[in-house]
């Protein structure tokens, strides 16, 4: 392989992406729109219910609890209560009567008033409810015969929550990765269509360092875009070479896909028209880290599970590589595999 | 004596079961220009894709230089400079860059685009991206591409279609340069004009066959008639045309009897064209 | 300009209209869009916990539980799967009842209880379905609850559900796919095919082609933005009026999408126009997405004036009086997108009015 006819050609499609000031211009802003969507969003999982109590009789029970996931702040009087929540100090507002203990010591029920701001969702009021009406029922010593044992199954995360932003890094970053397949299979496409392709064919340059020329530029800006973003977002600080490695296997995924592709569509139109479902199917498996339990086995055939999975697992819980080996190396047996079939295909395009 | 640069040997192709190239044979010596003349649609650029090596022979055999086009593709194309029919630029590269990346693609290190440009007649538009340039300027920078390499054979596919004929007259100047310093040239148009002009032999093409190749001179004394047209006046005072044969036994006498008994206004003698050989040979025009 | 004519070349980009790739996908993206988005955004901000339960026997407490509004639960057939669907995260917690549960709980024997929790629940969840199971094991039981309970509301906004806070975005989206993107796509296509010059050097104006293509726009906006509200049951109680404001910010769409088609000359760099603009574009619909955004801020976006209408009608039942403000200046700035166009065709240099 000719190195200074590859040079050439990667020149040449570098001067060319970035030829188009706007196609240039959007790719960037896409990094700086995925980076403002981040930041944007929580940084942090609210674990608890935090509740405020106004109480001018104290129950015991009350006072003694102590769970994880509840937070009750004893607040001085109704209408400080009543503004806290309505401030949006607390997710909801107890407020016993003075009586309490009296009737729940004669065995008669008792009235508590719960406040809520309004845009409580209905299921955070239900969820006080229970647990107030479990208060009582402990407070009243009534026994129930059960014995409850807790198994914890994966890592317990409990004070160490993925906030959401966190567990959209992979989707972002895939989406950056996979994005590429579009411009470069374009590239492709628009050196048939504008029969460039034939020119450089009558060169000596060989086939083969087409192909390297535009899997070096696919692969090159795909996973620069990807640790660019990652970088910023601090995606890469846990488990920095396992990631590094991830996105480069993403990016020969994107750019093999991208050959694929170009090989079948016969213009940027027809590019556009194949890329959106298969990104659409590439995606897939971060709807998965997004939704936990929403896609069962049949999603690790998509070859994106490997790579979303792998940067999750790395980034989010700080997996080594003993824990994602197998994921790599069936990436890159995907990676082998698509490429394989991608320059095939485009070889007889070019044909 | 000079060895032959381009060697042809039963090439044939097919589209399914549409013939394009039937089998044709023929040489180009080195520093020979050869016209290959037809219609479109005729086989010509099909054959120039054969023996450039963008499409491999279905049947037969091309040489060039001596090398096996079909095995040595690579070692070929880099002796070789083609000048496509449509336009394949980089349109959204300046002309210099469109030539500087051919010149790296052909390892010349030290290549002055600026100089070729001028050649063609393109200084002080180097920098401009080929998408504002117009045809003429485009077809211009398609042929000093086919240069960049200095090729020893040179294929021209219609180099000076849909051209005004100023931009074609310098496009042709440059290819009679091109020959001078000793390449060898395969034009194929079907302008017949330009292949009287230029080729030193001329291939005609029809239907995917070779049906006459040889000078233009003696492709006219072959096939060619001489006539004596003249104009005269009737008594009305219009004037009407006269065509006499030249070359025959009756000449003499009808000359004579057309300046007894008309009234002559012009006279002049005329060789057949290319186009009137083509049709006298194919039966059909170059133009359809 | 020609109305026969607009009609004729309108016939003829309703023809060719379905067979070209961006009118299937300004149909069938919205839709598409339409689901993920809900599943996406519907699930993940949504704050119920998660049960599974294995029933050995055939307890009523799966039923109870399933009538819990605050709770989602889903009952698994073996230890096995739901301890699967725990790990995945499927569900929060999952308890296995034993063989005759209920009478155990009735005879008040002793019953043990092992509850799988996921790793990534999060806290609250798991005292919320803890005590939920519990409370739901006493009402089994016949125990009576020793409180009542008295929920009062404070203040004035009303809880808005994530569905109905993504229909705006899904609207928007759904009315300018189509109705910017299609006719975008068509004029720069035609510049690029050249069509547009063998167009113009007939009796057609270039407002006639601009029309034409325009209302192929505002028509498919229209209808896919009419089939949207539909599946989204979103219609409202003053249909009229939603027509009017779907209408009005077709034509905006379309107009945009007319705007960029004469500015811009390659289809690379319509994509990435459209890429870009799409954030201006939709930027309203994040103030309906996130409510601690000021509302101001959509204001400035000329979208904004499309969506609010929409939602004042169909997820706040307003009426007329709501909307006119916002509804004359859509109007207006529908009639300053066509100066805009006539300037940009103007500027361009492209072809006489």
């Amino acid at each position: 392989m000719n190195l200074r006819i590859i040079g050439a050609l990667i020149s040449k499609d570098f001067a060319l992406f970035f030829r188009n000031r706007f196609f240039a211009l959007v790719t960037v802003l896409g990094i700086v729109a995925y980076t403002i969507v981040y930041f944007v969003m929580p940084s942090s999982v609210d674990e608890s219910l935090k509740i405020g109590l106004y109480a001018p009789v104290m129950p015991p029970v009350f006072e003694q609890l102590q769970e994880e996931g509840l937070e009750i702040e004893v607040v001085e009087s109704d209408e400080a209560l009543r503004e806290a929540v309505t401030e949006g100090q607390y997710m909801a507002g107890v407020a016993l009567p003075a009586d309490i203990m009296e009737k729940l010591l004669l065995g008669q029920k008792t009235q508590i008033t719960l406040y809520f701001a309004s845009d409580t969702p209905e299921e955070i009021k239900d969820a006080v409810g229970v647990v107030i009406r479990e208060l009582a029922y402990l407070q009243i010593g009534q026994p129930l015969a059960i014995e409850v044992s807790e198994e914890i199954l994966g890592p317990d995360m409990i004070g160490m929550q993925i906030p959401p932003r966190d567990r959209l890094r992979p989707l972002f970053a895939i989406f950056i990765i996979m994005t590429e397949t579009l411009g470069l299979a374009t590239l492709i496409s628009e050196e048939v269509e504008q029969r460039t392709i034939q020119a450089l064919l009558v060169t000596p340059m060989r086939v083969k360092e087409l192909f390297a020329a535009k899997g070096t530029i696919g692969v090159g800006l795909a996973f620069g875009q990807a640790v660019l973003f990652m970088a910023i977002v601090g995606g890469i600080s846990s488990q920095p070479l396992i990631i590094l490695t991830a996105l480069l296997l993403g990016a020969v995924l994107a750019t093999a896909t991208a050959f694929l592709i170009a090989s079948v569509a016969k213009d940027l139109m027809s590019v556009t028209a194949w890329s959106i479902p298969v990104l659409i199917i590439l995606i897939i498996p971060s709807i998965g880290i997004l939704l936990p339990g929403t896609l069962t086995g049949w999603v690790e055939v998509i070859p994106s599970y490997y790579l979303v999975d792998t940067v999750h697992q790395a980034a989010n819980f700080g997996a080594g590589w003993g824990d994602v080996w197998r994921n790599l190396l069936v990436l890159l047996g995907f990676n082998l595999a698509i490429v394989w079939i991608g320059v095939i295909a485009l070889r007889r395009k070019f044909r | 004596m000079a060895h032959d640069a381009i060697v042809a040997e039963e090439l044939a192709y097919w589209y399914g079961e549409l013939v394009a190239v039937d089998h044709i044979s023929f040489r180009v010596a080195e520093g020979e220009i050869l016209g290959f003349l037809g219609p479109n649609g005729a086989g010509k650029t099909t054959t120039v894709k054969m023996l450039t090596g963008l499409l491999r022979p279905k049947a037969g055999k091309a040489l060039l230089l001596g090398m096996d086009v079909t095995k040595n593709t690579k070692k070929v194309h880099e002796k070789i400079g083609v000048c496509f029919e449509d336009t394949n630029l980089y349109e959204q590269l300046s002309a210099v860059e469109n030539l500087r990346l051919f010149a790296r693609l052909f390892g010349r290190s030290r290549f002055n685009a600026n100089a070729l440009l001028k050649a063609v007649g393109l200084e002080g538009r180097e920098k401009d991206k080929v998408e504002a340039y117009s045809k003429g300027m485009k077809r211009r920078l398609m042929v000093a591409r086919s240069l960049v390499n200095r090729p020893e054979v040179l294929f021209l596919d219609e180099p000076t279609a849909g051209l005004d004929p100023t931009s074609a007259e310098s496009i042709r100047s440059i290819i009679l340069k091109v020959r001078d310093r000793g390449a060898t040239i395969l034009l194929a148009t079907h302008d017949m004009m330009e292949a009287d002009k230029l080729s030193d032999r001329i291939a005609f093409m029809n239907q995917g066959k070779i049906v006459a190749l040889d000078t233009p001179h003696n492709l006219k004394q072959q096939y060619g008639k001489r006539s004596l047209k003249a104009k005269v006046s009737t008594q009305s005072g219009e004037l009407e045309d006269r065509e006499i044969p030249l070359d025959t036994q009756e000449t003499p006498n009808a000359i004579s009897e057309l300046f007894a008994q008309e009234k002559v206004v012009t006279v002049h003698s005329e060789e057949a064209s290319l186009e009137d050989i083509f049709i006298r040979i194919t039966g059909r025009g170059l133009v359809e | 300009m020609s109305l026969k004519r607009v009609s004729i070349l309108l016939r003829r980009e309703l023809l060719q209209g379905p067979k070209k790739f961006i009118v299937i996908f300004a149909i069938v993206t919205p839709i598409v869009l339409s689901l993920i988005v809900s599943l996406i955004f519907g699930t993940l901000f949504s704050e119920k916990p998660k049960m599974g339960i294995v029933d050995e026997g055939s307890s009523q407490l799966v039923a109870m539980a399933r009538e819990l509004p605050s709770v989602i639960t889903k009952e698994y057939g073996t230890v096995s799967d739901m301890k699967e669907a725990v790990e995945s995260g499927a569900v929060d917690m999952g308890i296995v009842l034993q063989d005759d549960f209920d009478n155990s709980v009735l005879q008040g024997e002793e019953i043990e209880i092992t509850a799988y929790i996921w790793g990534e629940s999060l806290a609250k969840d798991r005292t919320t379905l803890g005590v939920t199971i519990v409370n739901l094991i006493r009402e089994l039981a016949g125990q009576e609850a020793p409180v009542e309970m008295e929920a009062i509301t404070l203040g004035d906004e009303v809880s808005i559900p994530w569905s109905d806070r993504l229909l705006p975005f899904i609207v928007l989206m759904t009315v300018f796919l189509g109705g910017l993107f299609v006719p975008a796509i068509s004029v720069v296509n035609e510049k690029e095919k050249k069509t547009l010059e063998a167009l113009v050097v007939t009796p057609t104006t270039i407002g006639d082609i601009l029309v034409a293509k325009g209302l192929l726009g505002v028509i498919l906006s229209l209808v896919m933005g009419v089939v949207i509200l539909m599946l989204n049951q979103a219609f409202g109680a003053e249909p009229a009026l939603l027509m009017l404001v779907l209408v009005l910010g077709a034509i905006m769409a379309a107009e945009i999408g007319l705007l960029l088609g004469v500015l811009v000359n390659k289809t690379t760099s319509l994509f990435a126009v459209v890429k870009f603009g799409g954030l201006l574009l939709y930027a309203p619909a994040f103030v309906y997405l996130f409510p601690q955004i000021p509302e101001w801020i959509g204001r400035i976006f000329p979208t904004y004036y499309a969506i609010q209408p929409i939602v004042e009608i169909s997820l706040r039942g307003g009426g007329w009086p709501d909307i006119a403000m916002n509804v004359f200046i859509l109007a207006g700035l529908d009639l300053v997108l066509i100066v805009a166009i006539m300037l940009a065709l103007k500027r361009t240099k492209q072809y006489a009015v």
